[in-house]
Parts: structure tokens; C-alpha cells; sequence
């Protein structure tokens, strides 16, 4: 008790010393944070754009349609309110926001101006709006309602390939759900602008009731996708879904975006060697701060030394004010970290300086706003390994400083 | 002179705290560097898996060609000729170009008699496209030393998927050709094609460009595009603007490199660059701090040792200069210290890189023909500020406190109270 009062002496004793230590280790988790904060954000805004423009965290669809497509690859009507009925059964244990039931299809668009490849995807208009980012893509018009029969959105590379605009006309054909060839007269509602260029030239937007009437499908649908607040619960819903309908086909947002879920994969390879380096730095700074100030009190111990303190008690008192240190270090970066996340998670960090066209990673569009994101574990892991790595560090210094008791020393500057 | 040798012989007075500052110099540069050999690692990677899939790092075409591209908009097809194998031998000689590669596109209806779908048809030189891109390397079924002979098709997997076909499958392929007629012509499957882009995978059928050229009642001569690789991909629109204005292309033809014809990688390779420097400007800024206190702590150590001297009769300024040798001696000695470490161990972290699988596991790398490894790079610009914020930092902490004690009242030093110091 004794040791842990004069520990306690001993940071105020020297008031500087005790500053600048615990500035390194408080700047050093403070600069953890706010990288590790960034990582993790920017990952999220990559599948929260992702799964908004179009596949949303979960995919509940008939058995082969992801691998192999086809317009008669379909859920049955009966199949399809089993799904809606167990989705919105699950809507609270499991934070749902929205779902939508979609039908896609490759057909070929066609103006007087020419013919051109376009992936035809039909939504049920209210439902779409809310689970994904469709309505907020419109660059001209309007998105769609379902009183729209007849009518679609187009990407703008549509529109500009076969030189059409709002108000005109263009014709849809393809393969029905009987095999026959099937066509369709549309007029534009709207053009659409995703961001993603690949994308906006074969998109082609129609309301639910006119790709069914167009490909034959009566009341059957491709696929559900299911918008979630926690994304984190993606994998559990689709093991659950699995569960209830065996006979139909369950993605989450990785199965259903691979080549994102291996963008990321990469990215958080990279991130972990990043951080793994940013660590050893921060580890070396507070380990010389610390071997530092321990040198600097040789003459000290070995005063303390002839005042009767044997070398476990000394190592025990340098420990005691390392994690004193440690602790006020803690309190510190956490405040610091903390803040500089809270403004970055609200106002970001921008990156548009140089940008000048839309942006897209592995398929996904991306805004030049990176904003921080930092779960309670993340934050927790960096504590721990700040605070453990201190402690460890200064349990080496002070095996020095206890073994630097030389009554010789006394006598030395 | 003499309080040169003074602050020499200061330093070794006390060796640890010497080692200490030094220590704290050297691993703080070792560890930016490091850090920054990551970032351009990454940014490198990244441009990579951008351009050498399919893209390339420069492309000529027509100077209409691009966007809608036409059919009719040829390479030289304005003087209606074009001496394409002695262009491409040109262009090869060029010390800045490591490998050419022509292109033909073309739309058309893919049959397999039960099934068929709309495709991309991509005429290409065997030979030559496998020096300029990858995308030959996805290939998951079908093998042969050529991967797509005359009278051959290579099918992405999405597409034979659809078609239900496999290797050795017989495909017919009907098209409008350039003289207006019905174009229609059998090819047997060579082998399927995994490129990693769904798009692609989904439309993208490959024949040899002499196929093409015949199935689109074209002339021998007659491509689209001509892919380039070159030595530094960071440099393609210089590169690119200096082949403009070199006369060795076709006066109708343009030359652009892989920012111009990809804005979207650009622009994401420039954001990643921006997000790194902010990060490794915030880490510097760090790593200049701790060398701060790390420095701050040993020259206030020293107020006994300042009073001392002073009280023997040494004026301020004379302790600055001392102090200043000493702090030169150490920033040298931290900075060569820590650039020889970067140096040892740069060496094979960007000869071979660290392979990202081992700790992202497995994966499905070989689908997405995304490269796991990275590569260390030397970042010249930012490396030049690391070491300037560290010089400064080492001096400020020297310096600035040096002064003050050096103005005390020797008597007041000699007994080490500046401040609560013990």
C-alpha cells in the first residue's frame, strides 16, 4: 500500500516526465483509433453502397437462379407469400427495414436508332424505394410508382446508345417465362444515373406488373432482397431463411457479391499489415519514452536502494507507476481518440479534392467521403492492446531499473 | 571548436541515453517507411488489378471509336490501310513499350442450336495478348499451348453456362458484317473463361481477330484497338501524349493512357493515395511527437549538468552550439541508422511482397484474378517530409529547452529545479 502512495508521489514528483510519457502512449492510442476508425468505416460504406444499389444483405430466390439466371427460374406465387409472411415475421428480432420482391432479365432494348443488350430489372415501386437507392439515382424524370404501367427508367448509357430521352419510346424483347419471344412497348419515365458506368449502360428500370405482363411470369418473381439496419445479422437471417424454405436458395451479401467480399478480404489483408507495422511504431515510441525516464532516475533507486527497498520492491513500485501512467494514458487517448472518431464519424474526412467523375471499387459505387466507424469491440481490442502493450513494455524497464540499485550511483550525476 | 568536441564527448558521457535518442530516431523512420512502403504497395496493386486484366495501360484507337464504339471506326481507316504488323513491330522496338496487342470487337447471336444469347466478340492475337493482359489466365476448363486457335471460341462462364455449353462444343455465331450481310460462321469451343468481372463472364466471347476480321467481311488489316503494356504504368498519359506526337500512329488514331481511359480508377487510386497520406501524415506527426518527448526528457535530465557548466563560466550560447552538435550528431546518426534498417528489410518486402492469403485465408483469388500480394514501394516525396518532421521535431526538443536552462541562474540549475524536475 505503502509502495502504491509513493508511486502515486512519484508521478506528480516529477510532473513533466509523467506529461510526456503519457502524451506518447495517449497520442499513440489516439492515432489507433482514428486509423482503425477510418479502416472499418470505409468498408462499411462500401457494402452499405453495395447492398443499396441493388443486392441488399440477403437474396431469398429459387434454387440455381444466382449461378446459372433464367427468366423460368421463379419463386411460385405460393412460395412467394410463405417468403413475405416469414420475413415480416421476422422483422423485429432481426431490425428489417424493407424488402422487395424483383424480377430480372436479359433482354434486348431497342429504338429507331438502334439495338442494344439491357438487363431488365422490375421492382415493386414503394417497396424499392425503401431498400434501395434506385429512387435517389434518378438524374431526369421521376422514379416510378406503381400506377406506372408501361412505363420505365433507363441508365443514361441506355439512353444515350440508342439516342432516346423522357417521353420516348423503345421496345423491349426477350425470352418469356414460356420460351416464347415476347416484346413490349415502353415509354421513358426517367433516366438513371447509379454511378456505375458499366452499369447505367444496360440498366433498364420497369414497375413489378409490367415485366410480369412483358415476360409472362403472372404473379411469380425472381428473388426477395432483404434490407437490414445491423448488416452483421446478414449471415444469421440467411442461415435462418435457409432453415425455413430448404428448398429455395439463401445468400447473404458475400455469397451474393463475391468479388466485393474479396476487394474486402484484400483491403483488410493489407489493413492488418498496416496496422500491424503502425503498432510496432507506437510500441517503440512508448518503449523509449520509458526507458528514458527510468534512466534518467538511476540515482533515485539506488537512493532507495540504501533507504532499504530491495530489488522486487522497486521493480514493484516502477510497475505500479506504469500502470498508474498507463491508465491516465488511457483516459487521455480514449478522450482524444474519441472525439477526433465522433467528428469523423459525423462530418467524414474528405477525399474529393481530386476527384472529378463517379467512383466505383470492385462494382460498387464509392463516395470521396470516408467517415469513421468504430464498434464497442474494435475500441475495447484497442485499449487492451495499448494498455497491455505499456504495462509489458514497462515491466522491462523496470526489471532495469531494479537491477540499477548500485549505492555507487548516489555519488554520480 | 572546442565546444564542438565538447558536445562529442557528451554524447558517449552517457552512452544509454545517446542509444535511446538515436533508437528513437531510427525506429521512427524505419517504421514510416515501412508504413509508406505499404501505401504505395497498395496504390500499386490496385492500379495493377485495374489495367491488366483487360484494359492495359494505354490504347490506341480511331479517334471516334471511343465512346459508342463503331464498327466502322477502324485503326487507319480513314486512308483505308494500314500496315498493322510493321505498326505493331514499331511500337514494340520503342524502349517504353513492352508488349502490343491487336483488338477487333463485334456483337453477335451465339447459338448452340437449343440455346443461344447475345455476346461480345473479342478478336485478339493469342500470342500477342497474354503479354498485355490476364484475362487468358482465367481460363477453368480447356487447355492447349494457344489458347484460342483459328476456328477456335473461348466463352465466358456465365455465357456457356447459359448456352449449356462445354469444351469441345460446336457454336455458331450470327452477325451483321460491315458490307451489310448476314456474317455466319461455326467455332468450336476451346475452353471457358473465368475473368472475376460478372459483367464480362456474362457476355464476353474471344476468337482469334483473323476470325473476326472474316466473320465482319473486314480486311486483314482492320482492328479496333491496339493495347499497350509499358514499363511504368504511372506514367501512361505522358507516355501516351509522346506517341501522339511521335508520327508513329495513323494521323486519324489517338493514343490514351489507362487514367484517361478509366477516370474511375483514377480517380480511385487517387483517393486511396489522399486517404494514406492523411493517415501517414497523422502517423508522422505521431512518430515526430514521441521523438519530441523521447528528447524533451533527456535535456531536461541534463539542467544540473547545463548549471554546471554554466557556473565553470560557459555563456548560453556556447551551451546552445554544444547541445546543437550533440543533436546533429544524434538526428545523423538515428536517420542513417534507421534508412540502413529500411534499406535491409525493403529489400525483400518489395522484391517479393507479403502474400495477403495467409492472413485472409483461402479465398477465391484465382476467380477474381485479384493479386494478394503486395509489394512494397519506396515513397519518395512523403519519405523527404518524414525525415524533415523528424529532423525538426529532434531540434525543437533539444533546442528550445536547451536555451531556457541555458539562461538560468547557474546556481538555480546546479540544484535541477526547473519545474517540479527531481
Amino acid at each position: 500500500m505503502i509502495l502504491l502512495r509513493l508511486a502515486w508521489r512519484n508521478l506528480w514528483r516529477n510532473r513533466r516526465r509523467t506529461l510526456l510519457t503519457t502524451t506518447t502512449m495517449a497520442l499513440g492510442l489516439t492515432v489507433l483509433l482514428v486509423t482503425l476508425g477510418l479502416g472499418d468505416g470505409s468498408h462499411l460504406q462500401m457494402i452499405n453502397s453495395a447492398v443499396r444499389s441493388g443486392s441488399g444483405h440477403v437474396l431469398i430466390q429459387a434454387r440455381g437462379y444466382q449461378e446459372l439466371g433464367g427468366v423460368e427460374r421463379t419463386l411460385s406465387g405460393q412460395q412467394r407469400r410463405a417468403v413475405a409472411g416469414w420475413v415480416l415475421e421476422k422483422e423485429h428480432s432481426f431490425g428489417i427495414i424493407g424488402t422487395a420482391p424483383r424480377i430480372s432479365a436479359s433482354v434486348l432494348g431497342s429504338s429507331s436508332d438502334g439495338s442494344v443488350g439491357v438487363q431488365l430489372i422490375a421492382v415493386q415501386a414503394e417497396a424499392e424505394a425503401r431498400i434501395s437507392r434506385f429512387a435517389e439515382t434518378v438524374a431526369e424524370g421521376e422514379f416510378l410508382t406503381s400506377k406506372d404501367s408501361g412505363k420505365v427508367l433507363v441508365g443514361v448509357g441506355v439512353a444515350r446508345k440508342l439516342k432516346i430521352g423522357l417521353g420516348d419510346k423503345m421496345v423491349l424483347m426477350g425470352q418469356g417465362a414460356q420460351g416464347e419471344i415476347e416484346s413490349i412497348v415502353v415509354r421513358i419515365k426517367g433516366l438513371i444515373r447509379t454511378g456505375l458506368v458499366e452499369f447505367d449502360q444496360v440498366l433498364v428500370l420497369a414497375d413489378l406488373a409490367t415485366g410480369q405482363d412483358f415476360l409472362q411470369l403472372d404473379q411469380r418473381v425472381h428473388q426477395f432482397a432483404v434490407l437490414l439496419d445491423d448488416m452483421n445479422l446478414a449471415s444469421p437471417l440467411a442461415a435462418a431463411a435457409t432453415r425455413a424454405f430448404p428448398e429455395l436458395e439463401v445468400l447473404d451479401w458475400q455469397q451474393a457479391l463475391p468479388q466485393l467480399a474479396d476487394f474486402i478480404r484484400i483491403d483488410d489483408g493489407g489493413a492488418y499489415v498496416f496496422h500491424f507495422f503502425l503498432f510496432m511504431l507506437i510500441a517503440f515510441m512508448v518503449f523509449n519514452t520509458l526507458l528514458m525516464s527510468v534512466l534518467e532516475r538511476r540515482r533515485e533507486f539506488a537512493l532507495l536502494e540504501a533507504l532499504g527497498l530491495v530489488a522486487g520492491q522497486r521493480f514493484l513500485l516502477v510497475l505500479l507507476e506504469a500502470t498508474l501512467i498507463a491508465v491516465l494514458a488511457l483516459l487521455w487517448g480514449m478522450a482524444l481518440g474519441l472525439s477526433l472518431h465522433a467528428y469523423l464519424a459525423m462530418y467524414g474526412l474528405p477525399l474529393d479534392i481530386i476527384s472529378t467523375s463517379e467512383l466505383s471499387v470492385a462494382g460498387v459505387a464509392f463516395e470521396p467521403i470516408m467517415y469513421s466507424s468504430l464498434s464497442p469491440a474494435r475500441i475495447l481490442q484497442a485499449m487492451i492492446v495499448v494498455f497491455g502493450m505499456s504495462l509489458m513494455l514497462a515491466m522491462v524497464a523496470a526489471r532495469r531499473a531494479a537491477l540499477a540499485g548500485d549505492i555507487r550511483l548516489l555519488g554520480s550525476h | 571548436m572546442l565546444f564542438v568536441l565538447l558536445g562529442w564527448r557528451n554524447l558517449w558521457r552517457k552512452p544509454g541515453r545517446s542509444a535511446i535518442s538515436i533508437a528513437a530516431i531510427a525506429s521512427g523512420l524505419f517504421f514510416l517507411i515501412l508504413l509508406l512502403g505499404i501505401s504505395v504497395g497498395l496504390k500499386e496493386q490496385m492500379l495493377s488489378n485495374g489495367t491488366s486484366l483487360l484494359q492495359g495501360h494505354l490504347q490506341v484507337h480511331h479517334r471516334d471509336y471511343l465512346p459508342d464504339r463503331g464498327l466502322y471506326d477502324l485503326i487507319g481507316g480513314d486512308q483505308d490501310a494500314l500496315e498493322l504488323e510493321a505498326l505493331i513491330e514499331t511500337l514494340e522496338a520503342q524502349p517504353q513499350f513492352e508488349a502490343v496487342a491487336p483488338r477487333l470487337y463485334g456483337f453477335s447471336l451465339i447459338s448452340t442450336g437449343e440455346q443461344s444469347a447475345g455476346a461480345q466478340l473479342l478478336g485478339i492475337d493469342p500470342r500477342l495478348e497474354s503479354r498485355v493482359t490476364s484475362f487468358l489466365e482465367g481460363m477453368v476448363a480447356g487447355k492447349s499451348l494457344t489458347p484460342v486457335a483459328q476456328g477456335q471460341v473461348l466463352l465466358g462462364a456465365t455465357l456457356a453456362k447459359e448456352l449449356r455449353a462445354s469444351t469441345g462444343d460446336e457454336i455458331a455465331a450470327v452477325t451483321q458484317a460491315a458490307d451489310g450481310s448476314l456474317g455466319n460462321e461455326l467455332y468450336q469451343v476451346a475452353g471457358i473463361l473465368k475473368t472475376g468481372l460478372s459483367h464480362l463472364d456474362r457476355v464476353l466471347a474471344v476468337i482469334h481477330y483473323r476470325d473476326l476480321q472474316q466473320l465482319l467481311v473486314l480486311r486483314s488489316w482492320a482492328v479496333h484497338e491496339l493495347a499497350l503494356r509499358i514499363e511504368r504504368p504511372e506514367l501512361a498519359d505522358s507516355v501516351a501524349d509522346e506517341l501522339n506526337q511521335s508520327g508513329l500512329l495513323p494521323v486519324d488514331s489517338l493514343a490514351q493512357g489507362w487514367g484517361e481511359l478509366a477516370p474511375q480508377l483514377r480517380d480511385y487510386v487517387g483517393l486511396i493515395d489522399s486517404f494514406y497520406g492523411f493517415l501517414i501524415g497523422f502517423i508522422s506527426f505521431f512518430a515526430a511527437l514521441g521523438v519530441l518527448n523521447t528528447m524533451l526528457m533527456a535535456v531536461f535530465e541534463r539542467t544540473q549538468e547545463f548549471g554546471m557548466v554554466g557556473a565553470l563560466g560557459m555563456t548560453p550560447l556556447q551551451i546552445l552550439v554544444t547541445v546543437l552538435v550533440e543533436t546533429l550528431v544524434l538526428v545523423s546518426l538515428g536517420i542513417g541508422l534507421g534508412l540502413l534498417i529500411s534499406f535491409l528489410v525493403m529489400q525483400p518486402l518489395s522484391a517479393h511482397g507479403i502474400d495477403l492469403s495467409r492472413w485472409t485465408g483461402g479465398l477465391t483469388m484465382l476467380n477474381t484474378r485479384i493479386d494478394p500480394v503486395i509489394r512494397f514501394g519506396w515513397a519518395g516525396k512523403h519519405l523527404v517530409w518524414s525525415v524533415i518532421g523528424m529532423v525538426a521535431a529532434a531540434l525543437l526538443a533539444s533546442l528550445i529547452p536547451a536555451r531556457r536552462i541555458a539562461r538560468m541562474d547557474p546556481v538555480v540549475a546546479l540544484r535541477g529545479v526547473v519545474e517540479g524536475s527531481g
